[in-house]
């Protein structure tokens, strides 16, 4: 009779797993509490957790893009930093939304597209200043490679001596930056770093881009450090296209 | 050989039913085999103490009915291993309950193999005539946990994966042969698909072949030697006359292994095994907890629970003490639980005779269980956040090329600040980066985050060369102005050769 019990007991409780199909404790994770993302508190507390260590302390002398930069905001259109954030952007800015590529950083898998649009509105807030949006505008134009190269001669390798730290033509160097983010390193340049924003005309930006993307490696990015570095792409084949 | 009577004369249905069992008896014996096993006599005082060793068998017998209904669904490749552990436990059938039981049997068996090896020592059971029993039970021991290691890597989640590279780790430090131990280990110089396949191998085949033929050999010697009796104070074991008392006293006093004691042995099992699926519903399977990637460590990577105590005391060596830590004490700890027997064969066995005995396991277990309480709590890394909430400090952003910056980034993305201080912000598990430079040239930082080594893991699957290089030569920039970088200055920026020809 006990032993009857017993498995009657194990049986109830096997049935009350849910028929076996999910294991125990694997419910979702909750969402994160913090301040909410439509406060000024929210947008920077989850700032300082989630981007400043790239972005910097307060917007400026990050390793990363300053954020803090109002001309960049001026330019850049909300749904393209939403779709970064929340997806990611290259290999080097990670998304922090469910959507992430590979994954989301799990410390911050409860955020939606949603969430993520409410942040950048508050960040948009926080440091977007009044004056006029860069000339090249936001979207990423690859220009004519030929001509870029004689507008880098003259405009950029004085400084960006190739060979040098500064090279901005290192195969590494572009191997890890998308058009975009060479685009919006002529645009915007560092300010806080001292480096300008490019003087050059909208189309002979996307020239120099066209340029730079032209010489971007294309040996496998998971293969040892030897570069057989490939003859430079038609000009004509790399347009609108990121890596 | 039984008796069962002529089938002649008995009943059809005895007849239909024994006919068959007596052909099979005639021409295996197997029943004549197995039945003085069963009956041999055992002490009468053998009581409850002696049913872990039962236990144990028990669980790993279920060990080796689970893992083979796990190895039917189970792919070992790198690339589908953590899906495939998902698919068992959500789509499968009772697939989750598959890997609880694993998981927690395999648990429950190191815990009834500690308690069994504890009451041996504490009865001395290893004395006279029984040294060998103890020696191979203590090869059983280490292949158990050998076994729950192995066991744990086939997950390929972030334990796994930190726990083959901390195994790897303490590989390496061998002196001279370390290098090629890792190797052998991880099937090349670092964490991939061909580490999972060698723990699989070693998980599967050769683990559980050469456990099964010791659980043989250990039998084969329990029942040469016999059963020991519980120790009494005042009665030594002297080697000259131990056999013939004993067999003297089990001839006038012994009761047969079948069913006397054999019943305290199914009542624990049975316990024991209704505790396991208890434990197995409750707790579900045991991970797989993130997708093994050392660039993304917010887990909180963890041992499994027999390994615990390994990774509090690792979290609180100071790092100079950590090779004689990790290689010599394991090492003469194993020695010396092997060769014990040899060193005290004869004297008293009681615990009340053998105190500094007694104490030496109280100390073990006391030192056992903080160290786990340790590990189970001491954070992983003191700064889990540090990647996305700490920024480079400003010193070290100004004044770099757009490489440098890259590989600050990458700094911050493969989470190296979690473990690695910089402007003496970050963990504290690896040294400091403030001054990287100037104790590491570019060949050796490749290597170092290529390949890991010491504590670190390798980020060669997980950084692309581009990010590696930018990494580098970020890290290159990491020096104080007055002390030069450890390359030379012609290392500092090579160009690829075919870059150079263009130009």
């Amino acid at each position: 009779m006990r032993a009857t019990l017993l498995l009657a007991t194990c049986g109830a409780l096997l049935a009350g797993c849910g028929g076996g199909a999910l294991p125990p404790g694997s419910v979702e994770a909750a969402p994160p509490e913090a301040p909410g993302l439509d406060t000024a508190e929210g947008v920077a507390a989850f700032y300082a957790n989630a981007c400043s260590g790239c972005h910097g302390a307060d917007g400026w002398h990050g390793a990363a893009r300053p954020l803090a930069d109002p001309l960049w905001w001026r330019t850049m259109p909300d749904e393209q930093i939403v779709e970064a954030t929340a997806v990611g952007l290259g290999r080097l800015m990670p998304g922090f939304s469910k959507d992430a590529k590979g994954g989301p950083y799990i410390a911050y898998a409860g955020l939606d597209r949603d969430d993520v649009a409410t942040f950048v509105k508050g960040l948009r807030k926080r440091w977007e200043t009044g004056g006029e949006p860069a000339p090249a505008g936001s979207a990423v134009r690859l220009g004519d490679a030929s001509m870029g190269g004689e507008l880098f001669s003259a405009h950029c390798a004085s400084c960006h001596v190739e060979g040098s730290r500064d090279s901005v033509l290192n195969p590494f160097y572009l191997a890890n930056v998308t058009d975009q983010g060479l685009w919006s390193a002529v645009v915007f340049g560092r300010p806080d770093l001292g480096k300008a924003p490019s003087s050059l005309s909208p189309d002979e930006i996307a020239d120099v881009v066209a340029f730079m993307a032209s010489r971007r490696p294309s040996w496998a990015s998971q293969g040892a450090v030897e570069p057989p570095l490939p003859t430079s792409p038609d000009p004509d084949t790399t347009r609108e296209t990121s890596p | 050989m039984t008796d069962h009577g002529s089938p002649n004369e008995r009943g059809p249905l005895a007849r239909a039913v024994l006919g068959p069992l007596s052909w099979l008896e005639d021409r295996t014996g197997i029943g004549a085999f197995i039945a003085p096993i069963m009956t041999h006599r055992v002490p009468p005082s053998a009581k409850w103490f002696y049913v872990f060793g039962s236990a144990t068998l028990m669980f790993f017998s279920l060990q080796i009915v689970t893992g083979i209904c796990l190895a039917t669904l189970y792919a070992p490749s790198a690339s589908n291993a953590y899906q495939n552990l998902v698919h068992i436990d959500t789509q499968v059938p009772f697939g989750w309950m598959l890997r609880a039981l694993h998981g927690w049997s395999s648990n429950a068996m190191v815990a009834m193999m500690i308690l069994h090896m504890v009451q041996v020592f504490l009865h001395a059971t290893y004395k006279f005539p029984r040294e060998m029993t103890w020696m191979v039970g203590v090869l059983l021991c280490l292949l158990t946990l050998a076994l729950a290691f192995t066991g744990q890597v086939l997950r390929w989640d972030q334990d796994a994966y930190w726990g083959i590279g901390i195994g790897a780790a303490i590989a390496d430090r061998i002196p001279f042969v370390g290098n090629w131990a890792r190797g052998l280990l991880l099937g090349g110089p670092i964490i991939s698909g061909e580490t999972l396949s060698r723990f699989f191998a070693l998980h599967v085949f050769v683990l559980p072949g050469i456990t099964i033929a010791l659980v043989g050999l250990h039998l084969v010697l329990v029942l040469r030697h016999g059963i020991s009796e519980m120790p009494k104070a005042g009665e030594p074991v002297d080697p000259a006359t131990y056999r013939e008392a004993y067999e003297k006293r089990i001839h006038k006093e012994g009761v047969p292994f079948w069913p006397d004691a054999a019943k305290r042995d199914m009542v624990f099992c049975g316990l024991a095994l209704l505790a396991l699926v208890a434990i197995a519903l409750l707790a579900g399977p045991m991970g797989p907890n993130g997708i093994p990637d050392p660039t993304d460590i917010e887990t909180n990577p963890r041992p499994d629970l027999p390994f615990l105590w390994i990774f509090g005391l690792v979290s609180l060596i100071p790092p100079a003490s950590e090779t004689a830590v990790m290689l010599i004490a394991p090492g003469v700890l194993i020695l010396g639980l092997v060769l014990l027997p040899l060193f005290g064969n004869a004297g008293e066995r009681a615990p009340s005779r053998r105190p500094f005995m007694v104490l030496g396991v109280v100390l073990a277990a006391t030192t056992v269980g903080i160290l786990t309480w340790e590990g189970a709590k001491s954070p992983w890394s003191p700064v889990m956040d540090a990647w996305s909430s700490m920024p480079t400090p400003i010193e070290y952003v100004e004044d770099r090329g757009p490489l440098e910056l890259q590989g600050a980034v990458v700094v911050q993305n493969a989470q190296c600040r979690n473990c690695h201080e910089l402007g003496g912000e970050g963990g504290k598990r690896g040294p400091a980066l403030d001054d990287v430079a100037t104790r590491l040239s570019y060949d050796q930082l490749i290597r170092q985050v290529q390949q890991g080594g010491g504590n670190m893991p390798a980020f060669g699957k997980n950084l692309t060369s581009a990010e590696t290089e930018a990494v580098v030569r970020f890290l290159l920039t990491m020096h104080p102005a007055n002390e030069p970088v450890s390359s030379p200055p012609g290392a500092l920026l090579p160009i690829p050769p075919q870059a150079a020809e263009r130009r």
